[in-house]
């Protein structure tokens, strides 16, 4: 936004953004001539930004300048009108795959005069950008929010679910959200505990570099999202690049996959498991893992919509020095997930008396008023073991469960909301989070993780 | 004819927009360690949602890049894996400092923006290009109106490429670049050619200038009457740029011939007429059609109607209009060669009754033209079209071509548009205000010239001007060091060292700077000064002092030196091939 100074002058000359304008220097008697910009966030408020016939936007300071309309340009107002949310049509899902947008930058497009970011999720559109999605049409495409994915919680994975559930019951055969990459895998593991009984495919991608730039990964990933729900696969999944060159996308279970990575293409990871397909872009072939015994495919499904989240769950990190004062805020939460040290570990100084029994209290205390604690490891790799050293043997004594669990921490974290979303009773929300569901909790560690390939 | 310059100067030390080394391309990237991985791009919309021209061309063409990635030059920006870096201050207060001293407005905020690039020249698609400064003027023999100077990325450096992928080395990419684009005020070549040597001295007088083969670029931009704007890129040896103008409008100018001839014929080009005549040629003489039949090809003639005489039309010494045409195809499609009825068909063992034949099948009258293409059938097909797109132009058309090694031209792409650029959205505008503090003072070369010709005589001076150790040599002197040996040293002594195979890069800046402080104390003389470096070269042994004593290089007395000189018999020949080394110089110079 321009500062009063600079917006009194405009009001005064009657200047509007958009309109080809001069600014003339007194004192060098030199003429700048260009197409006035919006102002961006945080910069210099006595400065013009001016788009030059040659493309350049440059910053004036305007202090000693004259400035003048010269005409009033058509052409910001079209970009403005074009990024104008299109008004949406009651569609028809049958039969076809949908696009969900939930926001992000796949789903998003840059306003190319100010760099602003809006929404882009008009069909019509991306298959203009993307002429290979032809192939999956009937191609539907309905917003549900658009948000950058730090900001997406339970309340969006409750509205996504049910959403999600109306587009499927209405007979679509397969859903791609859309979705920012930060919170991606939360949200995947919220669906997946939410649908039950889903039978059809529904893939969630997202997109590491802006669809604007032409490296953009977002259309291998849409791509290689669709190509895998044509294959029929039934369940929760994650559609995302493999490795750093345009060659193929891994599918990840929604319960086993993370964002390893801030920025790179190849960023998402399954842990523990192999991901379940590698899908060739180029080539446009879909191999499956077979290891794999996946939900069954059934044109008619019936989902059980469970959508309710608990936001009264807590995720702490265990660090060296964790002092009982701070376990005795987790209190005003109804259950917490650990990401423990090791195979499950927190600070239990068990060499100082005095502190070892506060946070044995704290701890007992905690379970005792009915909130469920639960262990996870910040190792991400690996499961947790309560056995094996005497803090663990004395934290399972204590009643934090999550023994002989390799679930990831985010995993167990929705699952945990999702849990205390269904019951309240801590007895029956420890049932619930102990029973497997698509594979987020193993029996066995398997060797066929071990060798992740690039 | 009009023309403007754009001058591309590459900035040493860190890349633009991530900390790796910037530096000339190693020859044998293949030994570096190094990652490799490879891309595809799309045709991004550009600004206001079009698509851009230029955008859209590249992608016609489907490539998958292969890039190679040295590990002490690249990091994942490179990679378009991470958001760019804060911008390199040193690289732009380069650009600052250049257009304060040609008397430029500085813009008060910088805006970096994407240009849309998508032939994978860089990973991301796009180059990073931001306006620094506009106007100005360089000062000298002709004096050169500046329009604007940018501070840019360097794109990849193409290894090879085939029709269906390039292989980059990234090396290069990202490498600071300063453009500065004069005015388009050359009236003729020889006043361009002024200008860029003036741009190109200017710019060695400034440190952090890169130098080497490719260190430097011209881009040209050239409008003919009657003509359009053409961008010719990537000239590197400035000793051709005279024959690249005048070629330009050579080609310009015959073009406009051609054009009004083909008014004249009235041709009709609806009337084209395109025939598979690979029958006729089945057992051809013509490796040509021999090659492509035997590959599962096809052999295409084309009837171009009352077109003789136009195909091969000379723009310029070695093009013809037929090569012309050849440039364009191939811009879009694999196609290696044609053949035309304007040239010697002798050349191409085509038989007479094949001739005939083919006269007989297309109907050929005599002012006729007739093109044979023998390729693939999808590539021929592609090949005829663009062909017929390329001699229907009715108006010559703006477009970007690429400088060749023999000051020709050809056919890049059509010319990119404004709307090929939009903000950089990972970076925020930079105000420059803060830098203005820390500019580097620029001294004219005719002040540098003027004062080091006293010092060092006008030779040496004007070597050192030109030498990329001006800035050592400027340094020493701020040492006190003396000033003609210094010169001497930077500019013989290490040259002669190295053709001697000795590792020169072990004389560092200190090390030369203690060598040339006994100099100038006068501990040794000019000729030990020599030896004492080469000693350290040869023993690996920097300690220069333990050096001197070892090898016993300490300058005598005068006195002593006269002692000797006598002992000798006052022979100086004798005297100076026994004790060179030692010998107290001052004795002889007052003498």
């Amino acid at each position: 936004m321009y500062g009063k100074k600079i917006l009194d002058i405009l009001k005064k000359k009657k200047i509007e953004i958009g309109d080809e304008i001069k600014i003339y220097y007194k004192d060098t008697k030199k003429e700048f001539r260009g197409i006035l910009l919006p102002k961006q966030l945080g910069s210099d408020p006595n400065c013009i930004v001016l788009k030059l016939s040659s493309g350049y936007n440059i910053g004036l300071d305007i202090s000693g300048a004259i400035i003048e309309k010269i005409s009033s340009s058509a052409v910001v107002r079209e970009v403005e009108k074009k990024g104008l949310k299109k008004e949406e049509l009651q569609q028809e899902y049958k039969n076809s795959f949908v696009l969900v947008g939930a926001g992000g930058t796949i789903s998003s497009k840059v306003d190319y005069l100010t760099g602003a970011v809006d929404s882009k999720l008009n069909p019509q559109e991306i298959v203009e950008l993307y002429p290979e999605l032809k192939r999956f049409e009937p191609l539907k495409a309905k917003n549900v929010f658009n948000l950058l994915s730090e900001n997406i919680s339970q309340p969006e994975w409750e509205e996504l679910a049910k959403e999600i559930k109306n587009i499927f019951d209405d007979g679509a055969n397969a859903v791609v959200v859309l979705h920012g990459t930060d919170t991606l895998c939360y949200t995947a593991a919220a669906l997946n505990y939410a649908l039950e009984g889903l039978a059809k495919p529904l893939i969630l991608c997202g997109s590491q570099r802006s669809s604007d730039r032409p490296s953009s990964d977002a259309r291998q990933n849409l791509f290689c999202s669709l190509l895998a729900a044509e294959k029929k696969i039934a369940g929760v999944y994650v559609c995302m690049h493999a490795t750093y060159s345009d060659d193929f996308n891994y599918l990840h279970l929604a319960t086993r996959v993370r964002k390893s990575h801030s920025s790179g293409r190849w960023a998402f990871r399954s842990i523990g498991l192999r991901p379940v397909a590698k899908i060739y872009f180029k080539e446009k072939q879909v191999e499956l893992n077979p290891e794999f015994v996946l939900p069954k495919f059934e044109e008619k499904q019936k989902i059980i919509l469970k959508n309710k989240f608990s936001q009264a769950v807590h995720l702490a990190w265990a660090y060296p020095g964790l002092k009982p004062e701070e376990i005795k805020h987790w209190a005003k939460y109804d259950g917490v997930v650990i990401a423990g040290t090791g195979l499950g570990h927190l600070p239990i100084y068990s060499h100082q008396q005095e502190l070892h029994k506060k946070v044995i209290s704290e701890l007992k205390e905690l379970i005792a008023s009915g909130v469920v604690l639960v262990m996870a490891s910040q190792t991400l790799e690996g499961r947790v073991m309560l056995q094996t050293y005497s803090t663990g043997r004395i934290l399972q004594d204590i009643g934090i469960i999550g023994n002989g669990c390799d679930w990831l921490v985010e995993t167990a974290f929705v699952k945990l909301c999702w849990a205390l979303g269904q019951s309240k009773d801590p007895k029956k929300v420890k049932e619930l989070m102990l029973k497997p569901i698509n594979y987020d909790i193993n029996p066995y560690s398997s060797l066929e993780a071990l060798e992740q390939e690039e | 004819m009009r023309c403007g310059l754009e001058i591309h100067q590459r900035v040493e030390g860190k890349k633009l927009f991530t900390a790796t080394l910037a530096q000339m391309p190693d020859a044998e990237i293949e030994k570096l360690p190094s990652i490799k991985f490879f891309r595809q791009l799309n045709p991004a919309a550009g600004e206001l949602g079009q698509i851009d021209k230029a955008a859209v061309y590249e992608s016609k063409k489907a490539k998958t890049f292969f890039y190679i990635a040295p590990f002490k030059n690249c990091s994942l920006v490179d990679m378009d894996e991470e958001p760019p870096d804060l911008i390199n201050q040193d690289a732009l207060i380069y650009a600052l400092s250049f257009s304060k001293f040609i008397g430029a407005k500085i813009v008060d905020e910088i805006y970096v923006m994407r240009k849309i690039v998508v032939d994978g020249s860089n990973v991301s698609g796009f180059q990073r290009t931001a306006l620094v400064s506009l106007g100005g003027e360089i000062k000298g023999s002709i004096n050169v109106p500046i329009q604007t100077v940018c501070i840019e990325e360097e794109s990849a450096g193409i290894l090879s490429q085939s029709y269906d992928s390039t292989n980059y080395r990234l090396d290069r990419q990202g490498i600071a670049l300063i453009e500065i684009s004069t005015e388009p005020v050359f009236l003729n070549s020889s006043d361009a050619k002024k200008a860029a040597l003036q741009i190109g001295q200017l710019l060695r007088l400034m440190p952090l200038t890169m130098r080497g083969i490719g260190s430097i670029r011209q881009d040209v931009n050239i409008s003919v009457e009657g003509g359009a704007r053409v961008e010719i890129k990537g000239l590197q040896n400035i000793e051709l740029l005279e024959l690249l103008i005048n070629n330009e409008v050579k080609r310009q100018t015959q073009l406009i011939e051609i054009l009004k001839e083909i008014k004249k014929r009235k041709i009709d080009f609806s009337s084209i007429l395109t025939k598979d005549v690979s029958k006729i040629f089945e057992n051809s003489a013509c490796n040509i059609f021999l090659n492509a039949l035997k590959n599962g090809g096809v052999v295409y003639a084309l009837k171009i109607p009352k077109f003789r005489g136009l195909l091969g039309t000379e723009l310029y010494t070695n093009k013809r209009f037929a090569t012309e045409v050849l440039d364009y195809i191939k811009a879009y499609c694999p196609l290696k060669g044609l053949i035309h009825s304007d040239e010697n068909l002798e050349k191409y063992k085509i038989s007479s009754s094949e001739l005939n034949q083919l006269k007989k099948e297309l109907e050929l009258e005599e002012e006729d033209s007739f093109v044979l293409i023998a390729e693939k059938k999808e590539i021929v097909l592609y090949a005829i079209d663009l062909l017929i797109e390329r001699i229907k132009q009715d108006s010559l058309v703006s477009e970007t071509r690429k400088a060749n090694e023999d000051g020709s031209s050809s056919f890049l792409r059509p010319i990119g548009s404004w709307m090929r650029l939009y903000p950089e959205t990972d970076l925020r505008p930079i105000s420059t205000k803060p830098y203005l503090k820390s500019l580097i003072k620029i001294v004219p070369y005719s002040e540098r010239l003027a004062k080091y010709e006293k010092l060092i005589g006008r030779d040496l001076a004007l070597q050192i001007l030109n030498s990329h150790n001006l800035f050592l040599f400027e340094e020493f002197l701020e040492h006190g060091l003396e000033p003609k040996q210094s010169a001497i040293v930077l500019e013989k002594h290490l040259v002669e060292f190295r053709r001697e195979g000795l590792a020169i890069e072990n004389l560092t800046k200190e090390v030369l700077i203690k060598a040339l402080r006994l100099y100038s104390q006068k501990k040794i003389n000019a000729f030990a000064l020599a030896e004492l470096l080469r000693q350290a070269l040869l023993s690996n042994n920097f300690d220069l002092e333990e050096l001197v004593k070892q090898k016993n290089l300490y300058q005598l007395t005068e006195k002593e030196t006269e002692k000797l000189f006598e002992q000798e018999g006052r022979d100086i020949k004798k005297f100076m091939q026994k004790y060179r080394l030692i010998a107290n110089m001052d004795f002889f110079n007052k003498k």
